[in-house]
């Protein structure tokens, strides 16, 4: 059980990372609108808090792209 | 306040409140390294490695007591409100303390055989029975990395406030897990009784705070049940201090702040829209309302932010009747004007 469990977390983590990539890149700036004028270091600070949560903010960037379509 | 994120709003009280806190971790680790180094020797002497782990371990372990004892004590003593402040970064250091005794943990521990790190830390110590303690801590781990990651104002705004602080009521789940994680681990091996005394007293400190806390709270709710729809009786006019508040609790953990300025009063929610600070604990600073918090400011007559800045607060109506200020509880939605109430010349009420 432990080690399906590491697993797991390990496999979100790994999607989290590629995620947050894309999210940090892109679809931050366009959930909230204000990111466009921050710093690189917060959007770098930002970064493990996307892997962490990354299924909540691209539901979030999803219904942004689908609000203004 | 800003209209663009920061990596740390810094001002002089984070500096110096950061500056403390980071030499006081390492002020410790030296301190218990060094002592232990001097005193351990012989038959009972202990490596630097391991030194350096139960340094850290009982360094988190006494950050994260003092971080979860902050939130209760500020109900009873506004001297605690200097910690209280900027608890954020203590929780971001007790992260950066936490996560580094672990690491230390799995380099240790696990990192010199053929079996990958974490698993043998985690799994492998306990395939033949035993209680994994060392899970109980993995788990706090994840939840403690969720809570620092959290940790800055861009969550708070995109996550909402409601949301975020259930997440961060994560922390005694963790802090359950850390309980369990020191009982079944450390404390199994330890002969002397001085370390369960210790946490023992650490539990009970948390969870007695946090107890009458909640008393307290609930016996405040209970004294303000019946504001609901008739007008309250705030107090006299000259106990509110000029370009400063008097502070009225409603129902629902509702609260007012009624400020006192420029020979008139205006009242406004006493939670700041930024992350929940207490207005009413700031002053009038260039004619607006400003939190004590974060600077985050507002105009009273409106609850408005003033431009270019966007956040607004909830606003309530105000009556003097002689020299009394009287409150009307039900709110008034965010930014909207509400005619401040003039103390010269306040109008009779029947």
């Amino acid at each position: 059980m432990f080690d399906f469990i590491l697993l797991m977390v390990a496999f979100y983590a790994l999607i989290g990372v590629v995620a947050s990539g894309v999210l940090v890149s892109v679809g931050l700036k366009r959930i909230d609108p204000v990111l466009r004028s921050s710093s690189l270091g917060v959007r770098l600070l930002i970064f493990p808090g996307c892997v962490a949560l990354w299924p909540i903010m691209l539901f979030k960037w999803v219904s942004v792209e689908r609000k203004s379509a | 306040m800003s209209n663009a994120y920061k990596l740390v709003q810094w001002n002089r009280h984070k500096r110096v409140y950061d500056f403390v806190v980071i030499g006081s971790v390492l002020g410790y680790l030296m301190t218990f390294v060094g002592v232990g180094m001097l005193t351990l020797r012989g038959d009972h002497a202990v490596s630097v490695p391991i030194l350096a782990i139960r340094a850290l371990g009982t360094c988190a372990i006494v950050l994260l007591h003092v971080i979860l004892c902050i939130g209760p004590l500020a109900r009873f003593t506004a001297r605690v409100n200097v910690l209280l402040y900027n608890r954020r970064h203590l929780g971001v250091a007790f992260f950066c303390v936490a996560a580094l005794h672990a690491l230390l943990v799995v380099g240790y521990y696990g990192g010199f055989g053929v079996e990958n790190p974490v698993s043998s830390v985690l799994i492998g110590a306990h395939r033949g029975g035993g209680v994994a303690f060392e899970f109980f801590g993995f788990l706090a781990l994840l939840i403690f990395f969720v809570m620092a990651a959290t940790s800055h104002d861009f969550w708070l705004a995109n996550l909402g406030a409601t949301f975020w602080k259930t997440l961060h009521m994560g922390v005694y789940i963790a802090y359950t897990l850390v309980v369990l994680h020191v009982v079944f681990g450390a404390l199994r091996s330890e002969s002397a009784p001085i370390s369960a005394v210790l946490l023992g007293i650490g539990v009970v400190c948390v969870l007695g705070l946090h107890l009458a806390a909640g008393i307290g709270e609930w016996g405040r709710d209970r004294r303000t049940s019946d504001h609901t729809r008739d007008w309250i009786d705030v107090g006299l006019i000259s106990e509110i201090p000029e370009d400063r508040a008097r502070v009225v609790h409603l129902d629902n953990a509702r609260s007012v702040a009624v400020f006192r300025y420029d020979g008139r009063l205006s009242a406004v929610g006493n939670a700041c829209a930024h992350q929940g600070g207490p207005l009413g604990e700031g002053k009038i600073v260039d004619g607006c309302i400003t939190c004590p918090w974060h600077g985050y400011q507002y105009l009273p007559g409106c609850g408005q932010s003033p431009p270019p800045y966007t956040e607004t607060i909830p606003t309530y109506e105000l009556r003097i009747k002689g020299d009394r200020v009287l409150l009307n509880p039900a709110a008034k939605p965010a930014g909207t004007s509400v005619e401040p109430a003039l103390i010269d010349g306040g109008e009779e009420d029947d």
